[in-house]
């Protein structure tokens, strides 16, 4: 892979919460979809994936059970809930306004001051 | 956790080899990516919170290591922890009980306890109950007639309701044939409904009940008294027994918790007040009733206040009252000081016990908080000793990157451990003593005053907390001093050497101990001193091989002339016993603390107000039972009985004080209207405990006295060994009534020596914490001059080379000794000076600056100091110089 972009703080916790909002899916699954989903352009780094899966389950945004996965074996798999998914429109939401902000700030031209 | 990570791994190891990459390596690289998963479920813990859980888990097992690790600290370290958190508990629990615990019932803050105060000619002939006097001559008491009460009980503006009690003490309760004594009070219709305290069984006493004629008499019965005589049966509710051969009915039993208004008493019976005359009649007046006697003050009156009503008002709302009720009931007594009235606080009703045992407990208290202070002291130097040992261990951690609040927080655990370890041993000995305390200050054969220390969750929650302040105090000073400390001299010299702090610290709290240890080897030996004099104080009687039983037959059977001739019936049966050398009779029994005085008039003039001798109603050969020299004349014998001239034998100190030291015999004295004829002197005693003044005696005959006698203590010379007379005694008194019982049985020194039980407590006490706060401190002292030796080894070393004398070393040593302890003593002494005024009124025959104790507690600290820096001087002075030389 290139040189990956650096993954903004904070923002883990938006991608965890997107990957799972499409299906419930066990800590490996999560990882392989963000990199599916993000045209392979993005990795997470495998150290900091499961402490945001505790901490976001501990604030209620995901919860997690435990299940077969597809080659039978027991694994833990997380799902949406309903404050993860308001959590996750809203963070969308900022996350637009916020790009938009700094897209026009870097976009203005010196003629425009 | 670890399953899942453990999936993810082996998932991702799959995805490599199915893009053919070899098991092993696939394997390998998938757990290197992922990182230890140890590391990885301590952030997963981290992310959550968790993370302070598994630091404290840590400290929390590290520390009991090291505590297992030198046992021979933990063991020094948790005894005196023990030892100062148990006695506290213990002290607490019995302050709660005796000073601060309000009685068990319906909001006690709202309870006032009634009492009067008046000028030194008082209104009223007799009174029964709390009396005191001041210096000034005034009188105060809680004690009322029965004509005043009904007067103030009428509806007051200020008070909800009032009502009435008194404990007459014991009466004979027969119950299925078996006679025993029972504790009694009679209580007015409306005291439990006052109270707000309903009986756990059956019903309380009620206004239908406390009528003067006719209806049965019922009683409620205490929760104890069930338990013992009737088994706790139900049964007992509606039951019929005898007291004082009155019928009664037992009508409900009370609540566990509820035991009266009194704290110092148990009553077991509660009975309606207007039966008096029935259960307990009295001859003070023309008939045996009180209820009707206006110049008989005898009743404790409670009264409730009415919400929002403040107590100045209602105080002066009863004085008026009070005012009109004694003018309406006693008026040819207009001369007289009349009472005035005083509301006093009720939430302890009446307060027996804060008088007897308050400043005591204070003293106590005291005591045990100056142990504890020595306790923590001494944990404080062995944990800094500990500290500067572990100097470099910490200093790596600090190096390696620990921050210092960790560092902070794993002494702070460790000390705590400790803490916690001393502290729930010392609750389980608090639990253990904590009934030895009230048992070494109250006679064993006193069953009524009773002190019993609480136990509940108020007193453990107290001892929890001192344990925590205690840790948090002596772990201040390790925590403090390492994490001040500077990395790199702590990793540089190896840890060997000292920190120019901590000999300052340690050396202060030696001081600390040896200042503790002064003041309460100060208070030993003032409280020594104190029992010695009392131990050989002359009491005037000869107190060897004399038995004490008493007697109170009840009045219902035996009233006036029948009493007194039982009384007289049983005192020959008595002196006819074999191995009885002497027997006499007296109301009052000698040195025992209780006096009763009264009025007389010398040379048969009416009494003035300041004409007043202490009283004693005795029998026949008093005087040869008890030893007490007969000085002039002769002494009571068969002779003087009722209806013979009334005599009277008067005291040495009597005859100063109202004969001017003349010869007495042959005049006249005017008691109770009556006129006796002096017709002996006898030798003075102290009458009633060791330290008190001796006062001037007027003894009259029991059966020449103006009232019926009360119950009579019985004196018995005999040659038998401690009370084996009282078998045969008791043999003696049941041929002549089956029901009759002896109680309160004792050897006359056995109740001298109860008068100074208090003052032998406390030296027992305060010797025992001397020694050990001595033995504290000395140890505090032999280690901090081994360290300081141990330091110091080259020094010595090069002095020795030089050409020092041994001795010289051996005596600079034992200086570095010496000078906590000269310090501490110094400041100690101050100290002790300061603080002994306090316990001045404990004293007797010493004063509480008193130069021979103080020079000696300084000589006893000093030669213990010596004597702990013994060892390290004789080893710095045997030192071989280049063995020092060479150490590094």
């Amino acid at each position: 892979m290139s040189r990956q972009p650096e993954l903004l703080q904070g923002t883990l916790d938006m991608l965890i919460l997107k990957a799972v909002s499409l299906g419930p899916l066990h800590g490996y699954g999560i990882l392989l979809r963000i990199q599916q989903i993000s045209k392979h352009r993005l990795g997470i780094q495998q150290g900091s994936l499961y402490p945001a899966l505790y901490r976001l389950e501990h604030q209620g945004l995901i919860a997690s059970e435990w299940g077969q996965s597809d080659n039978n074996r027991r694994a833990r798999f997380y799902r949406l809930t309903a404050a993860g998914r308001r959590q996750l429109q809203e963070e969308t939401r900022n996350w637009h306004q916020m790009a938009d902000i700094i897209g026009g700030i870097l976009a203005a031209a010196p003629e425009e001051l | 956790m670890d399953e899942e990570l453990r999936f993810h791994i082996d998932s991702y190891a799959d995805d490599l080899m199915r893009s053919g990459v070899p098991p092993a390596e696939a394997r390998r690289r998938a757990a290197a990516e992922f990182g230890g998963i140890e590391a990885r479920k301590e952030d997963c813990r981290q992310s959550i919170g968790l993370r302070l859980v598994d630091d404290l888990c840590n400290d929390l097992r590290y520390a009991l290591r090291q505590l297992r690790r030198s046992p021979g600290f933990t063991a020094v370290a948790m005894i005196s922890l023990a030892l100062g958190i148990g006695a506290n508990t213990a002290i607490l629990s019995l302050m709660e009980a005796a000073l601060w615990k309000p009685v068990r019932v319906s909001e006690p803050q709202e309870l006032r306890l009634f009492s009067w105060v008046s000028g030194p000619r008082a209104v009223m002939n007799s009174s029964w109950g709390n009396w005191s006097r001041s210096v000034a001559g005034s009188h105060a008491s809680t004690s009322f007639s029965h004509p005043v009460f009904e007067a103030l009980r009428q509806p007051s503006p200020g008070f909800a309701s009032v009502f009435a009690f008194k404990t007459i003490g014991r009466v004979t309760a027969v119950i299925d044939g078996d006679a025993e004594l029972a504790a009694a009070q009679l209580v007015s219709a409306n005291f439990f409904t006052s109270l707000g305290v309903t009986p756990r069984l059956g019903r309380p006493i009620t206004d239908s009940d406390d009528t003067r004629s006719g209806g049965e008499t019922v009683a409620v019965i205490s929760d104890g008294f069930w338990a013992r005589r009737f088994g706790r049966n139900p049964s007992a509710v509606g039951r019929k027994i005898r007291v004082n051969e009155v019928p009664v009915t037992i009508v409900g039993v009370n609540a566990a918790s509820f035991d009266g208004v009194e704290p110092s008493e148990r009553p077991d019976v509660f009975m309606p007040l207007e039966k008096q005359p029935l259960i307990f009649p009295m001859r003070r007046g023309p008939s045996g009733s009180l209820l009707d006697n206006p110049d008989y003050w005898w009743l404790q009156i409670m009264g409730r206040l009415k919400p929002n009503v403040s107590d100045t008002s209602a105080q002066t709302a009863l004085d008026a009252a009070l005012q009109q009720a004694v003018r309406a009931t006693l008026p040819d007594r207009a001369n007289r000081d009349q009472p005035r009235f005083r509301l006093l606080a009720g939430s302890r009703g009446q307060d027996n016990l804060r008088e007897e045992f308050g400043r005591p407990l204070i003293v106590l208290g005291a005591l045990v908080g100056l142990v504890l202070l020595i306790a923590c002291a001494n944990v404080a130097t062995l944990l800094l000793a500990r500290a500067a040992a572990r100097r470099r261990e910490l200093g790596l951690r600090l190096a390696l990157g620990a921050g210092r609040g960790r560092i902070a927080r794993q002494l702070l655990t460790e000390g705590l451990a400790l803490g916690l370890g001393g502290g729930a041993l010392g609750l389980a000995l608090g639990y253990g003593v904590r009934d030895a305390i009230p048992n070494l200050l109250v006679p064993s054969w006193l069953a009524e005053l009773q002190l019993r220390a609480a136990f509940d969750l108020r007193v453990v929650a107290l001892a929890i907390a001192v344990t925590l302040a205690t840790s948090i105090g002596f772990s201040l000073a390790p925590i403090w001093q390492a994490v001040r400390g500077d990395v790199n001299p702590a990793l540089k010299d190896g840890g060997r050497t000292a920190i120019v702090g901590y000999p300052l610290r340690a050396r202060s709290l030696v001081v600390l101990q040896v200042v503790v240890s002064m003041v309460l080897l100060v208070g030993a030996g003032l409280f020594v001193r104190t029992l010695w004099n009392l131990r050989s104080v002359d009491i005037g009687i000869r107190p060897e091989r004399i038995v004490l039983f008493t007697i109170d037959p009840p009045r219902a059977k035996y009233a006036g002339e029948a009493r007194k001739k039982l009384f007289a019936q049983l005192h020959e049966a008595i002196a006819a016993l074999p191995a009885v050398e002497s027997a006499s009779l007296s109301e009052s029994p000698l040195v025992a603390g209780g006096s009763s005085r009264t009025r007389v008039g010398p040379d048969g003039r009416l009494p003035g107000p300041n004409d007043e001798a202490w009283v004693n109603d005795v029998g026949a050969r008093f005087f040869e039972t008890m030893g007490i020299p007969i000085v002039a004349g002769r002494s009571f014998d068969e002779h003087d009985r009722e209806g013979s001239p009334p005599v009277t034998v008067v005291s040495e100190r009597f005859v100063k004080e109202f004969f001017a030291g003349q010869n007495p015999i042959g005049r006249m004295v005017r008691n109770n209207n009556i006129l006796y004829q002096i017709v002996g002197v006898c030798g003075d005693v102290r009458f009633n405990r060791a330290r008190a003044p001796v006062p001037p005696l007027f003894y009259r005959h029991f059966t020449q006295a103006a009232n019926d006698p009360g119950s009579l203590t019985f004196e018995v010379r005999t040659a038998m060994e401690g009370t084996a007379i009282v078998n045969s005694a008791r043999q003696a008194v049941r041929t002549i009534d089956r029901d009759l019982p002896i109680f309160n049985v004792r050897t006359q020194t056995a109740q001298i020596d109860a008068t100074i039980a208090r003052e032998r407590l406390f030296v027992t006490l305060t010797l025992a914490f001397g020694a050990l706060a001595l033995v504290l401190a000395a140890i505090g002292i032999y280690g901090t001059v081994a360290h300081s030796v141990a330091r110091r080894t080259s020094e010595i070393g090069i002095r020795l080379a030089l050409g020092a004398d041994r001795r010289e070393v051996r005596l600079m040593v034992l200086r570095e000794a010496s000078s906590p302890a000269a310090l501490g003593a110094l400041i100690g002494l101050v100290t002790a000076a300061f603080l002994t005024r306090y316990v001045e009124a404990m004293l007797f025959g010493v004063t509480p600056l008193d130069p021979f104790t103080l020079v000696s507690a300084v000589g006893i600290v000093l030669a213990a100091a010596i004597l702990a820096g013994w060892r390290p001087a004789r080893r710095a002075s045997r030192l071989d110089p280049m063995m020092a030389l060479r150490h590094e």
